[in-house]
Order: C-alpha cells, then sequence, then structure tokens
C-alpha cells in the first residue's frame, strides 16, 4: 500500500513513456504520476495531500493540471503518464492556474490566518502557494467555522483544527508507514477534523514525523511550540547522529540552540521519516558544561593542549588500551588508526559499541545501536565490524581488572554510559595514564581522566558519515563550535607531531575531507558535492577487504 | 457571531457514549454480521451494515458497539468512527423509540418543515436530539430524504410520511403512541417492514396518492 508511486528506478531498466509537459518533451519511466514527471524538468506543480511515499488521496485538488484531450481537469498526483499525452500546467495554461487558484481560496475558507502566531509560519505551504499562485484577498464574508485548538495528539505532537486543511497525510503515514492506525478523520466536510483514537494516543516512535509531513501550521512540536520564528533560526542539511541508520534531517539553530529538527527527503535512507528520539533528543550531543581547553589534574591551573598532548606522546610505543567513539567523523577515525599504526602499534582498539534491542515499530527507522559512524570505524579498520561488541566489552574487562598501563578515550560516548561503573571509573583513574578527549564536563569519563582536551560535539563539526547500509553521507556542521575546544582530528594530528611528525597538512576540515577523497580508492569516483547530494554508495567488497588487512579490536 | 459559529464541536459532543447497561450487541447480531461480511471483497466494507445491526441492537451506538464492530470486522475502532460520525443516519446519543427526522432541506423548507418541527418542539416538550421523558420519542432536522414531490415530510424510523402539516403530524403521533407500530424496514427480516398496513396508519401517505414503495 505505501510507496504506491515510488519512482525510484528499480534494477531492471523501466520501460520509459515520452510525453510533453508545457512544451517541453521528457521521458519517464512508465506509472510515472505527472507530479514526478514535471519534477524531472524542473517544473513544481503545487500539491498537499499528495507524498511520493503515502498513497494518493486526493483530495487537496491543488495539482490539477490540464491534459489535452481530457474533457476535464486531472489531478497530477492520480495521473500517469501515457506515451505521447500533452501536458500543460499552470505555467503555461490560465484554466490550470484560475483552478489552483479557487482551490487555495477554497481551503482558505475556514482558515484562521492566524499566521502573526503560528509555528509554520515561514515554511508553511498554504503561505508560499497563496503567495504564488493566488495573492488576492478572500471573498469569503461568512462566519468561519470553529474547531479543536492546542489538543494535544500524544506526547509530542500538537493539533490546531482550525488550520487544518485535512490532506490526511498524517492519518495515511499512520496507517501505512508505521501501521499503528491512531489517527483518523471525525465529521465531515467543513467540520471535519483529525482526531487521534479514542483511549490512544499519538505515541509511536516515529510521531513527530507527522509534523513535518503537515503541509500547514495544525499539527506542531509540543516541545518546540513558540520557541522561535523559524526565519531568525539558522537551517543546516545535516544527518542525524542518533543511531547509524544516518537520517537525512534539517537542523534549525537559533541562539546555540537547537530550535527544530526537520526531515529531509532521502529514498535510499529514510525516505522523510524520522524517529523521535533523535528528533527530539539532539541536545544530547550538547552537555550543558563543556571540557574546554586542556586540563591536567592535580594542577589547579589550566594546562596547553601542547603540554598535555606531550604527556600523551610518552608512551608511545607501549600498549594502551584506546577507547574510540562511534561519533568520530570518517575522516577522524582514519586519522587515528594512522596514528595508531604509526606510534601506538601495540595498543589494544575498541569502538564504544553496544547492540540494542528494538520493538518492531522502532525498527522501521532506528537502528539497533547508539553508533552513527560505526561502518565508518570498519572503513577506517579500527574494528573488523563482526565482532566489534565482544572486543569491546573484553576491552572494558580488561580495564576494569586494572589490566592497561594507560587509557585513551576518543570521543564522547567511547565508553558506553551503562559500563562507566565504580569499578571501570576507578581503575581509569589509577591507570598510569588517563587521557581522554571529551565534551561533557559533568560526565563520569571527564572525571576519571587525569589529562583532558575539550574536543567538539558532532553537531560542531563537517564530516563524513558511513551509515549503516554504507552509504556515505555529508554531516555539516549545524552549531557553530564553542570557544577554546579543538577539533577531534587536530588533536589526533596533534597528537602525532608530538610523537614524531605530523599525519596530516590540511589546514581545515575541508583540505582534510578532500585528502581523504582523493587516497581513498573505496570512495571511488565520489566527490565532496555527490556525497553532500543525497550520499554515495561505499564499495561494500572493498571494505571487507580493508578490514582483513588491519584486523581491528582487541588483536592489534 | 452566531452560537453555531462558536461551537467546536458537534451537537453529539465528539464522542459516543457508554451503554449505561454495559450491553453489546448479540451472538445473533455477530452471526447476522458474518453473513453480511461475506458479500463483501473485504471485510471493511461491511462497516456501515454493522453499524446498523448495533444501531438496532441497541437502540443507538455506543462505545461499546462501535469496540464490537471494529474488533468483528478487525479494523481500527477510530476507522469506525471515522463512518459513524460522517453519516448522519446513525445515531451518536440515544433516541426515542420513535426517532422522528424532518427533512429541512429546500423543498421541504419552503413548504412548512419549519412548522413541523416547531410543533414536534412542542409536543414533545424538548428540543431536537433529545429525548422526552417517556422515553417515546425524539426528533431532528436531516438534510433531503428524496422526496421533494410530497414535502414537507418526515421519517419516522424507517418509515416515510408526506404531505404533512402540523395537525397530521400530530394526529401522526397520537397514533403511533397509541398503536405502537413497528416501523422498520428491519435488516433482521430483510424485507419491507410490517409496519404502516397492518395498522392502519398508511392513511397519511395514501391520501396523496403516493404508493408505499
Amino acid at each position: 500500500m505505501s510507496a504506491t508511486n515510488n519512482t525510484t528506478s528499480s534494477t531492471s531498466a523501466p520501460e520509459l513513456v515520452s510525453l510533453s509537459i508545457d512544451g517541453k518533451s521528457l521521458k519517464v519511466p512508465k506509472g510515472t504520476n505527472l507530479i514526478e514527471a514535471a519534477k524531472t524538468i524542473g517544473v513544481e506543480i503545487p500539491h498537499y495531500c499528495y507524498h511520493r511515499n503515502l498513497s494518493i488521496a486526493g483530495n487537496c485538488r491543488m495539482c490539477q493540471v490540464e491534459v489535452v484531450g481530457a474533457p476535464k481537469l486531472e489531478i497530477g498526483c492520480n495521473c500517469a503518464v501515457r506515451e505521447g499525452m500533452v501536458v500543460k500546467t499552470q505555467e503555461t495554461s490560465e484554466t490550470v492556474a484560475a483552478a489552483q487558484a479557487a482551490t487555495l481560496e477554497f481551503i482558505l475558507i475556514n482558515h484562521p490566518l492566524d499566521c502573526t502566531v503560528c509555528d509554520q509560519a515561514g515554511h508553511c505551504k498554504l503561505q508560499d502557494y497563496h503567495f504564488e499562485y493566488n495573492a488576492k484577498d478572500s471573498r469569503f464574508l461568512e462566519n468561519k467555522e470553529h474547531k479543536i485548538k492546542a489538543q494535544p495528539l500524544g506526547p509530542h505532537v500538537m493539533l490546531d483544527g482550525e488550520r487544518c486543511i485535512l490532506c490526511t497525510r498524517c492519518v495515511r503515514f499512520c496507517d501505512e508507514i508505521t501501521g499503528t492506525k491512531e489517527l483518523g478523520v471525525l465529521h465531515r466536510g467543513d467540520r471535519g477534523v483529525i482526531t487521534v483514537a479514542e483511549d490512544r494516543e499519538l505515541d509511536n516512535p516515529l510521531s513527530g514525523t507527522v509534523v513535518d509531513l503537515c503541509p500547514v501550521g495544525a499539527l506542531t512540536h509540543r516541545d518546540w511550540r513558540f520557541n522561535s520564528r523559524i526565519w531568525f533560526s539558522k537551517q543546516t542539511e545535516t544527518i542525524c547522529p542518533g543511531c547509524s541508520t544516518g537520517c537525512n534531517v534539517k537542523i534549525a539553530v537559533r541562539d546555540g540552540e537547537v530550535v527544530q529538527v526537520k526531515a529531509r527527503d532521502n529514498q535510499a535512507v529514510n525516505k522523510e521519516w524520522l524517529c523521535d528520539e533523535g528528533r527530539y533528543g539532539m541536545g544530547r550531543f550538547l552537555p550543558k558544561e563543556r571540557v574546554t581547553g586542556a586540563l591536567k589534574l592535580g594542577s589547579n591551573a589550566k594546562s596547553t593542549i601542547d603540554a598535555v598532548l606531550a604527556e600523551v606522546a610518552k608512551v608511545k610505543g607501549s600498549s594502551p588500551v584506546i577507547f574510540v567513539s562511534p561519533f568520530l567523523l570518517t575522516e577522524e577515525m582514519v586519522l587515528l588508526k594512522a596514528l595508531i599504526a604509526k606510534y601506538f602499534r601495540g595498543a589494544s582498539v575498541a569502538v564504544g559499541y553496544r547492540e540494542r534491542s528494538l520493538t518492531q515499530l522502532e525498527k522501521i527507522l532506528i537502528s539497533p545501536n547508539y553508533a552513527p559512524n560505526i561502518r565508518g570505524a570498519v572503513f577506517a579498520g579500527l574494528t573488523n565490524g563482526v565482532n566489534t561488541e565482544t572486543d569491546y566489552n573484553a576491552l572494558v574487562t580488561k580495564v576494569r581488572s586494572g589490566g592497561a598501563s594507560g587509557v585513551l578515550i576518543f570521543g564522547e560516548r567511547a565508553i558506553d554510559q551503562k559500563d562507566l561503573d565504580i569499578a571501570l571509573l576507578k581503575a581509569i583513574t589509577s591507570a598510569s595514564l588517563s587521557f581522554g578527549v571529551l565534551t561533557d564536563a559533568e560526565g563520569a569519563l571527564a572525571s576519571a581522566c587525569s589529562l583532558l582536551v575539550g574536543g567538539r560535539s558532532i553537531l560542531e563539526k563537517s564530516g563524513i558519515l558511513i551509515n549503516r547500509d554504507d552509504i556515505v553521507q555529508w554531516s555539516e556542521r549545524s552549531l557553530d563550535p564553542l570557544r577554546d575546544t579543538e577539533a577531534d582530528w587536530r588533536i589526533i594530528n596533534k597528537l602525532a607531531a608530538a610523537c614524531g611528525g605530523a599525519l596530516t597538512a590540511a589546514a581545515n576540515e575541508r583540505e582534510l575531507t578532500m585528502s581523504l577523497l582523493a587516497s581513498e580508492p573505496r570512495l571511488g569516483a565520489a566527490t565532496l558535492a555527490s556525497i553532500k547530494a543525497g550520499g554515495v554508495k561505499l564499495n561494500t567488497g572493498s571494505v571487507a577487504k580493508s578490514t582483513d588487512m588491519s584486523a581491528g579490536g582487541a588483536s592489534v | 457571531m452566531s452560537d453555531s459559529a462558536t461551537e467546536t464541536s458537534p451537537w453529539w459532543g465528539g464522542k459516543i457514549p457508554e451503554d449505561p447497561a454495559g450491553r453489546k450487541p448479540s451472538s445473533e447480531a455477530a452471526a447476522k454480521l458474518k453473513q453480511l461480511v461475506a458479500k463483501y471483497p473485504n471485510s471493511n466494507s461491511a462497516v456501515m451494515p454493522a453499524l446498523y445491526l448495533v444501531q438496532e441492537e441497541l437502540g443507538s451506538l455506543t462505545k461499546e458497539g462501535i469496540a464490537w464492530v471494529a474488533e468483528q470486522l478487525s479494523m481500527p475502532a477510530v476507522q469506525v468512527m471515522e463512518v459513524a460520525s460522517f453519516y448522519t443516519m446513525y445515531y451518536k446519543k440515544p433516541v426515542g423509540r420513535y426517532h422522528v427526522q424532518v427533512c429541512r432541506t429546500l423543498s421541504c423548507m419552503v413548504r412548512g418543515a419549519p412548522e413541523l418541527t416547531a410543533t414536534l418542539e412542542k409536543k414533545f416538550g424538548c428540543h431536537a436530539h433529545q429525548v422526552t421523558k417517556d422515553g417515546m420519542f425524539s426528533f431532528e432536522e436531516v438534510e433531503c430524504l428524496g422526496s421533494c414531490g410530497t414535502a414537507p415530510m418526515c421519517q419516522v424510523n424507517d418509515r416515510f410520511f408526506e404531505n404533512l402539516d402540523s395537525e397530521k403530524l400530530s394526529a401522526l403521533l397520537e397514533e403511533i403512541k397509541k398503536e405502537l407500530p413497528n416501523l422498520s424496514l428491519s435488516t433482521k427480516t430483510d424485507k419491507l417492514g410490517d409496519g404502516l398496513a397492518h395498522h392502519g396508519m398508511s392513511a397519511v401517505s395514501q391520501e396523496s396518492g403516493q404508493k408505499e414503495p
């Protein structure tokens, strides 16, 4: 039922149909609808209820087009291409433009026009389309229908019935994608209103997605109501670091705080869905108290990064235990691997990785871990990706029993929160060397390490993340880095310099990425542009080969 | 602004009440529904007759009845509610033993439907959607019942009474009160109700030369 009109190409070459839209000829796969077909030649047919991953409802009537020879206007969403079809959109047909203007006026009849207090203002399809396709005053002078307002549908979603245009995207999402079927439309006509089933709540693991799907301001985030006009925020297209699914998101930030998170469309990764845990949990990547500069336990004065790294460099050639955070970028992991290969050959390395159990519903989107770049660690050769968790557990046990001479921790969450018991923390504290590149100053690890350098949150840096399906994606910095913190790759490089020689001559993040792209055959012809535009699939065969060479985990 | 403009929910409040006695549709109803389901390509399609079954047995839709339909047809209760709330023919609140539906659409309206409504209000001593104290009567205004040629008219339970005026309507109600006829086109019997002819009540209809369907 879902993805009825998914036009992503299948493995076999699809049959092509030629038609003309607005006088331009094009060829698209058979079965494509007119909205998607027009998109390929850069014509946007306006629509509310249509979504490529949901079934066709055809209730908003906004996507009407003229098909030459047809007696009436057709709706683009439910009209498949036919050979020789001649289509006129609002760009070339006055009839269509007039019909769309009328549809808009009709949709707005009972709309409260409360844009001044609406969270959707600024990214609202009603505003956009009215501006573009109608832009006239309403002729409706009668009393508007009044409906339910500020009604919580669940823990995350608030309904304003008056703003709703009854496109039923949210209902179809819960019916077809999550299968939880919490929502429905009660009553009919202009009295119709979205409702949540009696005795139930809209509380499925993807519930916040209905807010993204809502083309108007009817559904809003309870967590983020009235927090900022969207145009005062800086919006960044990036990747959710919640798990290794690597959902494409847009993060809106104002004054250093996340004010809204939206899903972005990536058919190969997350369609346009996002889980609540990722969406509303961005804050956990921004600890309230940060580790800044460099600290050396026992000395009251702040140390310098160079002094701390010089201390760490003293143990080069020995066999410390190294914990790597799965939140590091791929560039950083590759650099770290080079550092280990060059100066810490005897080290035992583990990537902080812990499987988690998921409910059937969570499995729709969420990966069974909290490790966004675990495949990046495999790519870098820090682990083989098979016994990652066993290796990690073995190392934790080893450290806990006091069997580690030195402990080096790269990145926040390199050791799972659940493993940080008193025994482990004591063992880390009493190790001859304990060094951490951390962000959370209030975390248990920060208090256990004797040497600390302030690293950066994954939201504060740009680079490559590799998701569970080995799709190489671009994670863009959505927050300005905190003063007095250092990018992890720089710390790794400086440590290498302190040990004997720097690993890269890159002057900034971009140069580092470019050098990785240029030197890494497994990335093939991937360019920065192609990685940013939807991601590039890694050749998994070659990844497997590379892990053979670099036996990961504790066995190094 | 009028009262209706400030109303944020429909007359029945958007929630179907529980049955005070906690009654559920009987096993006969379940058997009947099973037969109905077989007539449709998928079981969800039987939701409308299923709701009628509930209404017939319990007098009106109840929360238990909605849950019963949802369970019988294995569909979410909210989808049953969608259907129940969409159609006005389903009683979302208890109705009287005889429920009068006065057509208020154009033809009936200009031929005197408001008069009929006023008569009913006066006679029953209650407003639309309320039940008389003895539980015998209730009424509501409905949209076109498709009998414009014999306007104004009303429907009592499942039967039409046409070419009405205040006096005829009053006489009809008195007669019903006395005779207590069965006015249902019962889905239980699946044939035209045994109402009027047996009870000699077709006089109102026949006067206009209209034949019973």
